[in-house]
């Protein structure tokens, strides 16, 4: 009789890609790379997570849909679920659809004491934006690209909470 | 007079750290509880705790009218305010003096001049103690930052004259930049300080930062104890501190001791103090300004002199003669301090606060903790974001590096995020190990600010896949159960 494995590739997009082979619906390649991987759950969702004999200590944050936030030694890491085909037909649009409007949050909570900038106004990589007051600290939000404002979503004066959309700058084509 | 009992008018490590002295010199300690940290570590340490929880409209600590009404109250002797609120503000130690409470600390004038940058700055000058150069007197418009600026040659440094804590400082590299850090470091400054005078100071690029500790009598005796070494610093804040610096010869240690020493001859300094010093590539030092306080960073001082501040402290409040001279202070070994903060070192040091789910500290000969935190402690964002310090000493600072890198990796925090991580790095890197850098190691030396083990990416991974295709595996057989959420994870999610 002839075994016939299913196999499976996923990518998992964080601050680094990372492919993951599923063979048998076990952890099977991770980059490519065939190594003994152990999950143990140990206590209070904690994790002793081997890869080829070295233990890490792990613990699962959440997970949301095809989002998963774990944290091992301490490090945090987001990765986005997707098939290896779903990741690459992503890449695919979003570089067709030409460079992305860039979207930045509020790194931390507090106050916008000022927006130096209006709509349609060209910025620079590194130039600041608005200031976030925050923890007695008074924070410059920079542009991370070359490109205009596309839009504001914050006025002075006023409070934010971590991860709220303050700006978007459009880098044109 | 002696004294017999204390109101630490303090909170966290330093509460405890003053109660550990008081308490081996016979002396009852006094301590606020405040509606913000009803179960706060330090309380088990003092002799009496102070309920002021029912007052939720004052900070206590920064309260000069409370803290004399509850001396005054329960017939206590002196006040020590350890570092931060009120301990570098003149009119406490000027409202002591009027209800006859002994101040652990300078006198209200050294405070006064030596609080006020342009104010110790002339001081320097007139003393011959050299400093960057600067303007004179203080700049209020922009205008005038331009014209100095114009003169002294960019790039410059805004200074806020009332700052401290490395807050109201502005690093200005050109002309065009001018308005707008002006705008940034007034405001800072205003909004702290309640001043927004500022002085423009000659930038030094990549200088180290060399401070030296003092101690002086009522009676004109003063000594140092030496230099620590902060120029492991982000945004102006220390965050790794070491005893002695590898910068420094014993020639150097001398000739910057003595302008140290001179200084604060100047203006008649007693109790505790720190001068601090920027060293330039070329090994010239400037003064920078004075901490007329206990700091963070004393342990590693203590530790390398075996003489305790805080103890030296009261000696000089209550009129003792400084029984130490300059040439019993000997250097013994090294010692770094690691400020273990609730910080998100990953997400550009965010304070982290919450619950303090477990905290193991390793029982090591060469490790002191001064901690204001254990297990089951909350961080709240209502303070500042010290859980711990880790005094690390050895006879080399080879020796003190290693112990640094073995006592990391046997401390666990868990439910807040600490800058663990980023010490860890700090040890694994060359211009550190090296003892060769600078304030800008973080921007320059750092390849990364959090450690890394090897493979940790892919365990990462590996246990992101395995939740999802469980999770997958509940979906697709209809089995939808409990998700094994931690309380901890749970609460992250509600928070967002």
């Amino acid at each position: 009789m002839k075994l016939l494995h299913s196999t499976k590739n996923y990518t998992l997009t964080g601050e680094k890609k990372v492919n993951v082979q599923i063979r048998d619906g076990k952890l099977h390649k991770i980059n490519n790379r065939k190594a003994a991987f152990e999950i143990e759950l140990i206590e209070n969702d904690e994790y002793v997570i081997k890869v080829n004999e070295k233990s890490h200590l792990g613990q699962v944050v959440s997970l949301k849909q095809n989002e998963v936030t774990v944290m091992v030694n301490g490090n945090t890491y987001n990765f986005t679920v997707e098939t290896e085909l779903g990741s690459k037909r992503k890449e695919k649009l979003t570089k067709d659809a030409g460079k992305k409007v860039s979207k930045t949050t509020a790194p931390l909570p507090g106050e916008i004491v000022a927006v130096l900038v209006t709509e349609g106004q060209e910025v620079h990589k590194g130039e600041p934006v608005m200031i976030l007051e925050a923890m007695k600290m008074q924070n410059e939000i920079i542009s991370p690209i070359n490109g205009k404002i596309k839009a504001l979503h914050v006025k002075s004066e006023e409070t934010v909470m971590k991860d709220q959309a303050l700006f978007d700058v459009d880098p044109g084509k | 007079m002696k004294i017999n009992s204390i109101l630490i008018a303090n909170r966290g490590e330093i509460a405890i750290r003053i109660a550990r002295t008081a308490k081996q010199m016979g002396i009852k300690t006094y301590m606020f509880l405040s509606h913000h940290e009803p179960n706060a570590l330090h309380l088990n340490h003092a002799d009496e705790v102070i309920d002021v929880s029912d007052n939720t409209y004052i900070n206590v600590y920064t309260n000069i009218d409370k803290l004399i009404e509850t001396a005054l109250k329960y017939k206590i002797d002196a006040i020590h305010p350890g570092y931060g609120f009120l301990s570098e503000n003149p009119y406490l130690p000027r409202e002591c003096e009027r209800n006859n409470i002994i101040f652990i600390g300078p006198s209200s004038k050294a405070i006064y001049e030596m609080g006020n940058k342009g104010m110790a700055r002339d001081k320097a000058l007139k003393n011959n103690i050299p400093v960057l150069q600067g303007s004179e007197g203080v700049i209020n418009t922009l205008a005038e930052a331009e014209e100095t600026a114009k003169f002294i040659g960019y790039p410059i440094m805004l200074k806020a004259v009332a700052g401290g804590g490395g807050k109201g400082m502005r690093v200005v590299h050109k002309k065009s930049e001018l308005p707008l850090m002006f705008k940034l470091a007034t405001n800072e400054a205003k909004a702290l300080f309640d001043n927004d005078s500022m002085l423009i100071e000659k930038y030094v690029e990549n200088p180290r930062h060399i401070e030296f500790q003092v101690l002086g009598d009522k009676h004109g005796n003063l000594i140092h104890l030496f230099e620590r070494e902060c120029s492991i610093q982000r945004k102006h804040q220390k965050l790794l501190e070491e005893a002695p610096s590898a910068a420094l010869t014993d020639e150097l240690r001398e000739k910057i001791g003595a302008d140290a020493i001179k200084i604060c001859k100047a203006t008649s300094y007693y109790s505790a103090g720190t001068v601090e010093f920027l060293l330039d590539d070329q090994l010239n030092h400037y003064f920078m300004e004075m901490n007329t306080r206990i700091q963070v960073e004393h342990p590693v001082t203590e530790e390398i002199t075996g003489v305790d501040i805080v103890e030296q402290q009261i000696k000089i409040a209550q009129d003792e003669v400084l029984q130490l001279k300059q040439d019993d202070i000997k250097l013994n070994g090294w010692a770094i301090e690691l400020r273990v903060n609730a910080e998100d070192v990953q997400a550009g040091f965010a304070p982290s606060t919450g619950l303090v789910e477990l905290m193991e500290i390793p029982n090591k000969k060469y490790l002191r903790c001064d901690s204001g935190y254990q297990t089951g402690k909350v961080v709240i964002s209502s303070f500042d974001s010290l859980v711990a310090k880790l005094i690390i000493t050895g006879k080399t600072r080879n020796q003190a590096i290693k112990n640094c890198r073995s006592v990391l990796s046997d401390t666990t925090i868990k439910g807040v995020k600490t800058t663990l991580p980023f010490f860890k790095q700090v040890m694994q890197t060359p211009a550190f190990v090296q003892g060769n850098y600078t304030t800008s190691f973080i921007e320059k030396d750092l390849a990364q600010s959090f450690f890394q083990e090897d493979d940790e990416i892919i365990a990462a991974a590996a246990l992101a896949m395995e939740t999802y295709l469980k999770e997958q595996n509940l979906i697709n057989t209809g089995k939808f159960g409990d998700k094994q959420v931690s309380a901890w994870a749970m609460s992250k999610k509600i928070k967002g």
